[in-house]
């Protein structure tokens, strides 16, 4: 029709270490997942080829997409907010200056309900005193569409990753009917974002300055290698089998992961049963497994394809043998219109 | 700066109703992508709806002119009709006149009416001592005034004027006639000792004449 919207878009997440790019019938449910690859992060070329293979655009049009990124300087951070203050004009940016020690004039930073999820409204009666600080500078906002532009995307929306990546887990624990609070994990190489979540939404936040790069000094003393590059080279390539070293890599990590666990449990009384690593690459996945059995939890494997369906969110025949794992959630969530139900597994 | 303290920045926050979806999008700094703006297709709609207006009052301001000019020709062709229209209209009304004279003469032509059989007829329905004296028609299709005068002054006169008038009254050939047979005067003549009658012989009224 004349004045119709696009009926296809595009939908991308550029993680800190893969990107996805997937073409949809619709930018909202109910919609088909036509297409989808798979990239390494950074790669412009993968990106031009996966543009290319996707979509037949004209030379000079924009492809829509709406997009996740994962900034170094991007933040999720969560407060709890004295009740009596909230209503001051300067109380958030004063909590998020002298708690995470962010600059809300330099940043983008936008509070959701901790529980719900919705944009918090402190002139709204009864409304969370948990909240969830989210954003990135206003330079990254300008470089990233800038880039994007360049690239031949037009962004229909630019989102964080991680945070897409949550409210499609904590949309999974509600449809699967669990109350279980889960640890989620994102390895990066210089740090370590930690999750606590449940289906009653985001319950603790803890960044870790201990990364995957913090194992290469382990393996390079471990196996009594000469230099950094050598060790970083073989523990990034899969090719030797490090389970047995795991405690030894992770050591900082679990510690400090014990210490949230810990402090967690005390303050909720509830115990944290299963984890997840929402980022981690794809050649360490044995890292999710001895970090689960060292902290003696279970890994959260998803059943992603019925609570798509449950979501009106479909496979095209072509696309029925792709493995969709916690990985790809950012990219998911994107394509989602999450609920505000705290439990909706009556529904599937 | 907080995005929720800018709820006026088109990009701040655009999902918020949807739980964790923010939008973090400098939207100003973004390439308009639109082929067509809904302005420009509310303008292009705007003005079709105008030039079709006008076409319309211009149509019928066309219309109203040639009506205009219409009736300016039939006032004049009426002012120039109205001497002989008012000549053929006098004409008429003598016409109508003149028709009803016309069929009163006809309605006597073709009457059963005569004058001498009425006379004859009269003449022997009279009994012996009744005289009429004078008759006078006054014209078709008025009446016709018999005087006459019977001999005596007593209660036989009378009752021969009684029986005269109610032979004439019940006349077969005078019913068909007239319309009534009346006696409108009746006095005694002392000095010839007789009883004088004037009796009325009326037509009956011709129908109105059709228009």
């Amino acid at each position: 029709m004349f004045l119709s919207s696009k009926s296809k878009g595009f939908v991308l997440d550029q993680g800190e270490q893969n990107s996805v790019l997937a073409r949809v019938s619709s930018f909202k449910p109910p919609l088909t997942i036509e297409e989808l690859q798979e990239f390494s992060s950074g790669d412009a070329a993968a990106l031009a080829e996966a543009m290319a293979a996707l979509s037949t655009r004209k030379s000079g049009n924009f492809l829509f997409a709406k997009c996740a990124i994962s900034p170094a300087q991007g933040f999720i951070r969560r407060a709890t907010l004295d009740p009596k203050r909230v209503k001051e004009e300067s109380y958030l940016a004063e909590v998020v200056s002298s708690q995470f020690r962010i600059d809300s004039e330099s940043n983008l930073i936008s509070a959701l309900n901790a529980q719900d999820g919705l944009e918090f409204d402190s002139t709204k009666a009864g409304s969370s005193k948990d909240v969830v600080f989210c954003g990135m500078p206003n330079s990254v906002v300008k470089q990233t569409q800038s880039d994007l532009l360049e690239k031949g995307i037009y962004p229909e929306s630019l989102e964080l990753s991680s945070m897409v990546s949550l409210g499609a887990l904590i949309d999974y624990l509600r449809y699967s009917g669990s109350q279980k609070p889960t640890l989620v994990l994102e390895l990066g190489a210089s740090n370590t974002q930690s999750y606590i979540v449940s289906a009653k939404g985001i319950d603790a936040v803890r960044p870790i300055s201990v990364g995957l790069e913090a194992m290469v000094p382990v393996v390079q003393k471990e196996l009594g290698l000469k230099d950094e590059d050598s060790a970083r080279k073989l523990f990034f390539s899969n090719t030797f089998d490090f389970t047995g070293m795991g405690s030894s890599l992770c050591k900082r990590l679990l510690k400090e992961l014990q210490s949230s666990m810990g402090f967690y449990e005390v303050q909720t009384g509830q115990s944290i049963s299963q984890l997840v690593c929402t980022v981690l690459p794809e050649k360490l996945n044995w890292l999710e497994v001895v970090i689960a059995s060292q902290l003696g939890v279970s890994v959260l494997k998803p059943e992603v394809k019925p609570w798509l369906n449950s979501r009106n969110i479909f496979l095209a025949p072509s696309m029925e043998a792709l493995t969709l794992d916690v990985r790809k959630f950012a990219v998911l969530g994107l394509m989602m219109e999450f609920s505000t139900k705290s439990n909706d597994a009556s529904d599937s | 700066m907080l995005a929720i303290l800018k709820k006026n920045k088109a990009s701040a926050n655009r999902e918020a109703g949807t739980p964790w979806r923010t939008d973090f999008r400098e939207v100003q700094l973004l390439p308009d992508t639109k082929t067509v703006r809904t302005t420009f297709m509310v303008s292009v709609i705007l003005f079709t709806i105008l030039g079709s207006l006008i076409l319309f009052i211009t149509f019928r301001e066309v219309t109203v002119a040639g009506l205009k000019k219409e009736i300016l020709a039939v006032e004049v062709q009426i002012a120039s009709a109205s001497a002989p229209n008012a000549a053929a209209e006098s004409n008429y009304k003598l016409f109508q006149s003149e028709e009803a004279k016309l069929k009163s003469v006809q309605a006597w032509a073709i009457s059963e009416f005569s004058f001498p059989d009425y006379l004859i007829h009269l003449a022997s329905l009279m009994p012996a001592g009744v005289r009429a004296n004078s008759i006078e028609f006054r014209g078709f299709p008025q009446n016709i005034l018999v005087r006459g005068s019977i001999d005596g002054q007593d209660a036989a006169a009378s009752e021969t004027a009684s029986a005269f008038i109610d032979r004439l009254q019940n006349d077969e050939k005078f019913k068909k006639v007239f319309s009534s047979v009346v006696n409108v005067n009746l006095g005694r003549n002392a000095a010839a000792e007789t009883l004088s009658f004037e009796l009325l012989f009326t037509f009956p009224k011709p129908a109105a004449p059709k228009k």
